[in-house]
């Protein structure tokens, strides 16, 4: 599932104060479908938005994505081109990223359902001077803006923050097996519902949710689509004759007793 | 006896962190689409045109079956957009049995075992290749943990292109 926020209404999901500080160098993920490519204020997808101490992930009014960390000299802030292949799509499935590398370098990245995630061209990249300002005490939130009706305009079905700067080819093992990827994250869910949403980080710091509604997902799952066969489950032979078999006593059906039979 | 293969990329299967191996539509790099099912990519990167420079994979674990006798072998099923040069897929397992007897937390495999396969002669065609495993270190109801991918360390790994595993089986004889 996936739960669907209002462009610029009070919708969100906060997972409280507790989730890890983004400290740099740090990566955030999202699979997300807008339902207005161009929404009417710049909206949170997700992130930590104290106002002096903010690590965000928003969407503009003009399709562009967004991030920006506060710096005690100089904000890290990124910005895409406002081209197409640099925008939001309307009800298309996309899944975006930003990251902060150890010296501050910002970043953006992009994908879909038909093409891997892929670095987006900046109208904006600067990186930050200083040091990042403390978000401890900041609650992260998804979907929205923690003190402003700056909901998102779509669904959102998963995300994650990672404490590392993951490299285009390292957000691609989490594209299409988001929820089974193989980095420790601080954040980690799938939302559902509405309800307690869980923190699938294992980190404890479950959702709470304001006024989204829960809608369909992307279609990402079977994460893995070869099966449970792993478990050793009984299929036929592919060559050889199968040995000989003897029925217990309990299935003979009036049939002679522990008949041994060749089956062909 | 009879001849048995099980997939073995079930729930347990977990890319390794190099960037270099994972799990997407097939559609991406396929060109009819019919059936946009998943399947496990190891490429050096995204543009699907250059040789890997690194070992890169997936790990996973599967269980032994029951009428497992001998005769074990490891069966990739792959194919690539490319039709030239050779692809080294790795295998690395260890059997891990009993109750209360053994660790399922090891420090080294217990064998590694290399198979090197040409590119298809026309693209997408379905390629299967085997390698067989040390029978002796299975047994019925084993745990065996393990790491597949391509070892482009290996100079005879030539292959400038993405690796699309549809299929990895273990495979057995029994009685």
């Amino acid at each position: 599932m996936a739960l669907l926020f209002t462009d610029s209404g009070s919708t969100k999901v906060t997972f409280g104060t507790a989730v890890a500080s983004l400290t740099a160098p740090y990566t955030m993920w999202a699979w997300i479908c807008c339902n207005d490519a161009t929404p009417t204020n710049n909206d949170g997808i997700m992130g930590k938005f104290g106002a002096t101490n903010f690590r965000e992930f928003t969407v503009r009014t003009t399709g562009q994505f967004d991030m920006g960390v506060d710096m005690t000299t100089t904000n890290a802030t990124a910005r895409s081109a406002n081209s197409a292949g640099n925008l939001l799509l309307a009800d298309t499935w996309q899944f975006v990223a930003c990251s902060l590398s150890s010296s501050y370098v910002p970043r953006l990245y992009l994908g879909s359902l038909t093409a891997n995630v892929a670095e987006l061209s900046y109208v904006t990249q600067t990186t930050g001077v200083g040091t990042p300002d403390s978000d401890s005490g900041v609650t992260f939130t998804v979907g929205g803006r923690d003190s402003a009706t700056r909901g998102f305009p779509g669904k959102i079905a998963c995300f994650g923050a990672v404490l590392s700067e993951l490299s285009v080819g390292q957000l691609r093992q989490i594209q299409f097996s988001p929820l089974k990827n193989p980095f420790t994250h601080v954040i980690l869910g799938e939302l559902h519902g509405t309800g307690t949403q869980p923190d699938l980080s294992g980190n404890g710091n479950n959702g709470t949710v304001t006024g989204a509604t829960a809608t369909g997902h992307v279609p990402l799952r079977p994460m893995f689509g070869f099966g449970d066969g792993w478990r050793g489950n009984y299929t036929a032979p592919v060559s050889g004759v199968v040995s000989p078999r003897t029925y217990p006593l309990g299935m003979n059906r009036g049939i002679n007793r522990s008949i041994a039979r060749r089956m062909v | 006896m009879a001849t048995h293969r099980i997939p073995i990329l079930g729930y347990a299967t977990k890319p390794d962190t190099s960037g270099k191996a994972w799990f997407e539509p097939y559609s991406i790099l396929a060109t009819n689409d019919v059936a946009d099912r998943t399947i496990l990519r190891i490429d050096e990167n995204a543009n699907n045109n250059t040789a890997m420079s690194t070992k890169a994979g997936v790990y996973g674990a599967f269980e032994v079956p029951q009428n497992f006798v001998g005769s074990a072998a490891i069966v990739i099923v792959w194919t690539s957009t490319k039709t030239t040069g050779d692809a080294v897929f790795d295998f690395d397992y260890r059997g891990v049995g009993g109750n209360d007897s053994e660790s399922l937390d090891q420090a080294t495999w217990q064998e590694s075992v290399t198979v090197t396969d040409t590119a298809p002669g026309a693209t997408d065609r379905r390629l299967e290749t085997s390698v067989n495993l040390t029978s002796s270190n299975l047994a019925a109801g084993d745990t065996v943990p393990f790491f597949f991918g391509c070892d482009g360390v290996d100079a005879a790994d030539t292959l400038a292109g993405a690796r699309l595993v549809h299929g990895l089986y273990f495979q057995y004889a029994d009685a």
